[in-house]
């Protein structure tokens, strides 16, 4: 059954493009070592925290080649994706292991592996939020919509 | 025309390995020998049929379009990704199902025709519901989000109010009356050079690059479909 809805889902195409103004989402991460209570302070992954002030053109060669934004614009509708089932689920009080799977594999992974290779973070925990900020209401602020469990890094 | 059809085809899918393919040794979380192998695969697929173009071998794509649709949980790129897996998914089926080459050709020009007029008009009745749209905020509300990386001249010009109600309207009314093509068929030189430019803005004030391409793919085949 799970294997005719992916075959579904790949074959079935939206075209609902821009339909929506949809939400604006944050990830906040914080760490601490396995031996010592204290959390760092909460930051923000910037990949879902653009810069505003964008000042670069778009040069042409990016029509051909532009791997980074894609990405980026991959992973927001990833987090897009796993709040529409989180809050689906919730309401059935089911837990959503494989998007969630996903979401440490492109939260945790990426951001951790990035971080290990400047500080020593052999064994510590990770925990990272996500907020968001409905773009349909004015003036609306970020509200936290989930809280990951703790991960642990043992690498 | 079908050979054009698959070598846009076959050039847009080695542009996307492409971009998987540094992706894969750029970020620790992408790397592993999977993707880079399916996309391999990709690639040369791609580079044969740019070269030599064969419809009969464009079905082969489904492999690496499944193997990455499963490796990301989903689409990489929304959209795109679903018209080119359409394309892929018409030479598939004339290959299976159907015998004569020409009834196979012509098969692949009406599935892929009708999907591209499709996709507009829907992309329009969906923005066409949106009270954002209907009222010309819609862009002016998504510039100043942090959704999108948008260079700051297209921010400063969107921000005008004149500028994005009109630029909302005439998009909306593009992508609705795109359908028209298939009453009054000359129209469709109207049309393609206004969807072009509308594919180039998304992607200068978007970023979104793949659509551009994606899109492109399905113009020989309408054109061929609309005798003009």
């Amino acid at each position: 059954m799970k294997f005719f809805y992916t075959i579904l889902n790949f074959l079935v195409p939206r075209w609902r493009f821009f339909d929506d103004l949809g939400d604006e989402v944050q990830i906040e991460y914080r760490v601490r070592q396995q031996d010592n209570s204290l959390w760092s302070d909460w930051e923000k992954i910037p990949d879902y925290n653009l810069i505003s002030n964008f000042n670069a053109s778009r040069g042409l060669s990016r029509l051909f080649v532009n791997h980074d934004e894609n990405l980026r614009l991959y992973k927001i509708g990833l987090v897009e994706n796993f709040l529409i089932e989180h809050q689906e689920l919730k309401k059935k009080n089911i837990k959503i292991k494989e998007r969630e799977k996903f979401l440490n594999k492109f939260i945790f992974n990426y951001k951790i592996k990035s971080l290990s290779k400047t500080k020593s973070l052999t064994k510590t925990d990770f925990e990272f939020k996500i907020n968001v900020r409905s773009l349909n209401k004015l003036n609306s602020k970020y509200e936290t919509i989930f809280d990951s469990t703790v991960i642990e890094f043992n690498d | 025309m079908i050979s054009l059809c698959v070598q846009l085809l076959s050039f847009a899918l080695l542009i996307q390995g492409i971009e998987y393919l540094i992706l894969g040794f750029k970020y620790s979380s992408l790397k592993g020998i999977f993707l880079k192998v399916i996309i391999m695969i990709q690639i040369f697929l791609s580079i044969y049929l740019v070269l030599l173009p064969n419809e009969n071998l464009v079905l082969l794509f489904l492999v690496p379009l499944f193997s990455v649709f499963i490796y990301f949980g989903g689409r990489f790129n929304g959209g795109s990704d679903a018209m080119i897996t359409q394309v892929v998914l018409a030479f598939t089926l004339s290959y299976l199902f159907i015998e004569d080459p020409s009834k196979k050709n012509q098969f692949i020009i009406n599935y892929v025709s009708v999907i591209l007029v499709f996709s507009y008009f829907v992309a329009g009745w969906v923005k066409f519901k949106n009270i954002y749209w209907r009222n010309g905020s819609y862009l002016q509300l998504i510039v100043q989000s942090n959704k999108y990386q948008i260079p700051n001249y297209f921010k400063k010009l969107l921000e005008v109010s004149f500028v994005s109600r009109w630029l909302g309207y005439a998009i909306l009314s593009v992508e609705l009356s795109f359908p028209i093509v298939l009453i009054y068929p000359k129209l469709i030189f109207f049309y393609l050079p206004m969807m072009i430019l509308f594919h180039l803005g998304v992607f200068f004030i978007f970023g979104l690059n793949r659509f551009f391409w994606a899109w492109l793919v399905c113009y020989p085949c309408i054109l061929v479909f609309l005798k003009v």
